[in-house]
C-alpha cells in the first residue's frame, strides 16, 4: 500500500503541474480551434503533437510526453490502460518488425507511475504468440516493467460489437481494448506491401479477431472503419528503425532504415500523416490515411494542431 | 509378491515420466525419453546406430520382456484397464492356446499385403509408442487447450479423428475384456523381443508338482500366456506383470532362472524372429522403392526430407504433433498417421524447428534455423484471377505481409490500381502463411507437398517499397 500511496501522490503532484494544459487538451476541441484558424493560446501549451527526433526511444519518449503535458494529461489515478503494441512477428528488435522493447518498457512505467491501476500490453500476434513475444523482447520487458500481457490468441478474448463504418458493420474486438480507461496505441512505423504504410491507424488491425474480412472487403476502408469504435487516446509512433521495404515483416537489415524519430499524438490521423511524410510522401497518397481523415477521425494536416519539434 | 509391487509402481512412474513429457514444452526431453522405446531402436538400425536395440534385446534374454512390464507406457495403460475390467467383471481371462506362431500370423500376412500393394508405410500401426501417442497427444492437447482457452474443445478433437477413436479401442477397451491383446498379436516391439523373451534365462516357470490346474493364475494373466491345465508358460508371450506370482495358492509359480529350454520354446522364439524379420525387411523396403504414400500431396514436416523415407522411419509416436506451437503438424486423417503439415489450421512458423527436434526416430531429421529457412517442403501457385486486388479491385497484400521470405510479394503496376501479388517461387519455401491468410474464396494460392524436399534460395533482399535515405544518423528533417 505504501507504495501505491506514493505513486498516487506522485502522480497527482504531476497532474497538477499539467492541470491547465489538461483541461485544454482534449483532441477534439483542440483539433476544432485549429480547422478554425485560431491561434494556440500560448506558445508553451502543451503539444497535441510532437516529433522528435535523433535520440533513443526510451528518451525520445519522455522529452515527447514532457511537451505534451505529462503522461499525467492522459493517464489518471487508478485508470486502467492498454497498450497496443505491434508484435506481430517472431523476428529480433533489428529487424524493426515490431515495436521497439525499450519503448514498451518506458511507456508501462511511466503510465504505472502516472498511478495506473493496471496496464496490458495487447496484440493479435500474427505469427505464433508465445514465439512473437519472446523474439521481440517485448515479453521481457512489458513483464519487468509491470505490464500484463493480454492473451490474444483465442476467440473468446474478443467481444463483438457493432461498428458505424462503411464496410466495417461489427467486429469481435479485443475486450482490454474495449475495456480498458485510456488507450494508447504504440505501433512502429513501417512499409505495408499491402496497406502502402503501417502506423497508428493500421496498428489496429491487431485490435481484432478476423484480419480476413478486412482484406477480403475493401482493406483500407475497413482499416479507417474500425476508429468508429474508438479512438486511441495518445499515439506513440515508433519510427527509430523504420521498415522501407518488404514490409510490414522485413526480416532482413537491408529492409531497415535508422530514422531516430519519434511521433507523439492525441489525434491519430495526424500522427500517421507525420509518418507518411516520413517516407517523404504526401499522406493522402495512403488510402486508409485519406479516408481516415475524411471520415473525420483526425487532421491530415498536422500543423494544424499545436505542434512541438524536438531535438534530442 | 514384492516383485510384482515392484514391476507396478515401476511401471506406473515411467508411464507418468512419459504423460509429462507429452505434457511437457520440451521436444528434445521427449524425444530423449522416446529413444529408448524399442520402435525407434529398432527404426536406428537403419541409421548403423545400433546400442539400443542391443541393450534391449540382452535385457530381454537375460530377464524375460522387462519392456514391456516396465517401459512400454501403452503396455501399461493396458494393464490398469485391464484391471478394471477384472474389478468390472467384464475380463474373462483364460489360456489361449495360439502360441506366437498362430498369434503374430494375421500381422505377418498383413504387413506382407500391405508392403506389395504399395502401402508399407502402415506399418506404423504396429507400433506400441505410436499408439501411446495418438491416444496421449490429443487428450493433453485438448486438456491443455481448455485449461489455456486457445481454442474450444470440438476443435481440439476434431483434428484427431480416426487415430484417437481406434487408440481408445486398442489401449481402453479391448483391454477391459481381453488384456494385452495388442502386445500378444499386433505388437511389432512384441514380436521382436518375443524370440529372447522366449528363451529368456530368467523367466516365469510353473512347478508342476505343486500345481493344481486351479486355473487362478489363468484369470489375472494379462498376456493369457499360461496353461494351468497343460501347466506350462509361453514366455515368449509373458510380459512380466509378476501377477500370476502371488496369486497361486500353491506358489507353483516363481520367477527363477531356466535351466534347459524346450523345443517349443525355441519355436515360438524362432516364430517371432521371422516376424521381427519381416518387418524389418519390410520397413527398408519400404524405403527402397519409396512407393509408400504415391499419389499424395501432403506436406511432410520439416527435416522429413524424403517422403519414402520418412513413411519408413517414422513410428508415429505424436511427438512432433505435440510439439508445433502452432498445431498445424497432425495426423492425416486416414488411420495410417504419420503426421503431416494442415495449413488449414495455420502456417509453419519460419524462425521454428520444433518438430524437428521432437523426432527420436530421425525420421525427421534436426534442422538448424538456417536449414529450415531454405528448406522448402512444398510446391506453392499463385492464381492471381483468383486475388481479391484483381477481383474487387481493392488493396489486400496479406500474403506478401505474411511470407517470411518475400517469395510473395507486392508489386505496383503502375496505373494506379493496388499493388499485386507476385510468387518468386525459387525463394518460396512452401510454409503455407500466403495460403493460409489469403482471403479470396477459393484461395488464391495451392499448395502441394514436395515428395523430396528441395533446397530454396535464401530470402530476396530485393523489394518493391518507400525509399527513405535516413544515412547514418537519422532524419534530419521533421515532418511538420
Amino acid at each position: 500500500m505504501d507504495r501505491r500511496d506514493f505513486l498516487k501522490a506522485a502522480a497527482a503532484a504531476g497532474l497538477g503541474l499539467a492541470f491547465a494544459g489538461d483541461m485544454a487538451g482534449a483532441p477534439g476541441i483542440r483539433n476544432r480551434r485549429a480547422a478554425a484558424g485560431e491561434a494556440p493560446a500560448r506558445p508553451d501549451a502543451p503539444a497535441d503533437i510532437v516529433a522528435v527526433r535523433n535520440g533513443e526511444p526510451e528518451a525520445m519518449f519522455d522529452l515527447g510526453i514532457a511537451a505534451m503535458g505529462g503522461i499525467g494529461r492522459f493517464v489518471k489515478p487508478g485508470q486502467t490502460v492498454t497498450l497496443k503494441v505491434n508484435v506481430s512477428w517472431d523476428v529480433r528488435p533489428e529487424l524493426a518488425g515490431n515495436t521497439h522493447p525499450g519503448l514498451v518498457d518506458r511507456v508501462v512505467r511511466r503510465c504505472l507511475e502516472a498511478g495506473a491501476s493496471r496496464v496490458y500490453v495487447v496484440d493479435h500476434n500474427i505469427e505464433n504468440g508465445q514465439r512473437c513475444y519472446q523474439t521481440s523482447g517485448i515479453g521481457d520487458a512489458a513483464r519487468s516493467a509491470g505490464a500484463m500481457i493480454a492473451p490474444a490468441e483465442a476467440e473468446r478474448y474478443y467481444q463483438s460489437v457493432p461498428v458505424a463504418g462503411k464496410i466495417l458493420t461489427g467486429a469481435k474486438v479485443h475486450e482490454t481494448i474495449l475495456g480498458a480507461d485510456v488507450l494508447v496505441s504504440l505501433p512502429v512505423l513501417k512499409h505495408h506491401g499491402g496497406a502502402g504504410m503501417s502506423g497508428s491507424l493500421k496498428n489496429f488491425m491487431g485490435a481484432v479477431w478476423d484480419r480476413r474480412y478486412y482484406h477480403r472487403n475493401n482493406l483500407q476502408q475497413c482499416i479507417a472503419d474500425f476508429f468508429a469504435v474508438r479512438k486511441p487516446d495518445l499515439n506513440i509512433v515508433d519510427a527509430y528503425r523504420v521498415i522501407t521495404q518488404n514490409g510490414p515483416r522485413g526480416g532482413s537489415a537491408a529492409d531497415v532504415a535508422v530514422m531516430k524519430m519519434q511521433i507523439l499524438s492525441t489525434d491519430i490521423v495526424a500522427a500517421d500523416a507525420a509518418g507518411a511524410r516520413l517516407f517523404g510522401r504526401s499522406p493522402d497518397s495512403f488510402g486508409h490515411v485519406k479516408i481516415a481523415h475524411e471520415m473525420g477521425f483526425g487532421e491530415i494536416d498536422p500543423s494544424r494542431l499545436v505542434a512541438r519539434r524536438i531535438t534530442a | 509378491m514384492r516383485m510384482y509391487r515392484i514391476r507396478r509402481l515401476a511401471a506406473l512412474l515411467v508411464l507418468l515420466v512419459f504423460v509429462a513429457v507429452y505434457a511437457l514444452d520440451a521436444p528434445g526431453l521427449r524425444a530423449a525419453v522416446l529413444t529408448a522405446q524399442v520402435s525407434p531402436a529398432f527404426i536406428k538400425l537403419f541409421h548403423g546406430a545400433a546400442a539400443t536395440a542391443v541393450v534391449l534385446f540382452a535385457v530381454t534374454a537375460l530377464f524375460g520382456r522387462v519392456y514391456c512390464a516396465v517401459l512400454c507406457p501403452a503396455g501399461t495403460l493396458q494393464d490398469i484397464f485391464f484391471r478394471l475390467g477384472r474389478r468390472l467383471k467384464l475380463v474373462r481371462s483364460r489360456y489361449m492356446r495360439v502360441g506366437n506362431a498362430v498369434g503374430y500370423a494375421p500381422v505377418m500376412v498383413l504387413a506382407a499385403v500391405l508392403v506389395v500393394a504399395g502401402y508399407a508405410h502402415a506399418l506404423v500401426l504396429f507400433e506400441p509408442i505410436g499408439w501411446f501417442g495418438r491416444l496421449t497427444a490429443p487428450l493433453l492437447g485438448a486438456g491443455k487447450d481448455i485449461v489455456l482457452g486457445t481454442q474450444n474443445i470440438l476443435g481440439s478433437f476434431g483434428a484427431v479423428g480416426t487415430g484417437l477413436v481406434v487408440a481408445v479401442g486398442l489401449l481402453v477397451v479391448v483391454p477391459l475384456f481381453f488384456g494385452r491383446r495388442f502386445c500378444s498379436h499386433f505388437c511389432l516391439a512384441g514380436m521382436g523381443l518375443g524370440l529372447a523373451g522366449a528363451l529368456s534365462l530368467r523367466r516365469i516357470r510353473l512347478d508342476d508338482s505343486a500345481c493344481v490346474s486351479c486355473g487362478k493364475c489363468e484369470s489375472v494373466c494379462p498376456a493369457q500366456c499360461i496353461d494351468s491345465k497343460g501347466k506350462r508358460v509361453e514366455s515368449g508371450r509373458c510380459v512380466l506383470c509378476f501377477a500370476c506370482v502371488p496369486s497361486c495358492p500353491t506358489r507353483a509359480l516363481s520367477y527363477s532362472a531356466e535351466t534347459s529350454p524346450q523345443r517349443r520354446d525355441l519355436l515360438a522364439g524362432g516364430v517371432s524372429l521371422f516376424g521381427a524379420a519381416v518387418f524389418f525387411v519390410a520397413r527398408a523396403f519400404s524405403g527402397a522403392v519409396g512407393a509408400s504414400g504415391k499419389g499424395s500431396a501432403g506436406v511432410i514436416p520439416p527435416g522429413a526430407g524424403r517422403r519414402s523415407r520418412y513413411y519408413q522411419e517414422c513410428v508415429g509416436c505424436q511427438s512432433c504433433v505435440v510439439a508445433c506451437p502452432v498445431g498445424i503438424v497432425k495426423p492425416r486423417e486416414s488411420l495410417i498417421a504419420q503426421p503431416e503439415l494442415n495449413y488449414d489450421l495455420g502456417y509453419c512458423q519460419y524462425s521454428c524447428t520444433q518438430c524437428t527436434l521432437a523426432c527420436p526416430t530421425g525420421a525427421l531429421a534436426p534442422l538448424s534455423v538456417a536449414d529450415k529457412q531454405t528448406t522448402r517442403i512444398a510446391d506453392t501457385r499463385l492464381m492471381p484471377d483468383r486475388c481479391v486486388v484483381l477481383t474487387e479491385g481493392t488493396a489486400c497484400g496479406a500474403c506478401a505481409e505474411v511470407c517470411p521470405t518475400h517469395a510473395a510479394t507486392m508489386e505496383d503496376p503502375g496505373d494506379g490500381t493496388p499493388t499485386r501479388p507476385v510468387l518468386y517461387p525459387g525463394h518460396c519455401i512452401g510454409c503455407g502463411a500466403c495460403y493460409h491468410v489469403c482471403p479470396a474464396t477459393p484461395r488464391a494460392f495451392a499448395i502441394s507437398g514436395l515428395a523430396v524436399h528441395e533446397r530454396a534460395l535464401p530470402m530476396r533482399e530485393e523489394g518493391e517499397g518507400l525509399e527513405v535515405d535516413a544515412g547514418e544518423g537519422g532524419l534530419t528533417d521533421f515532418p511538420f
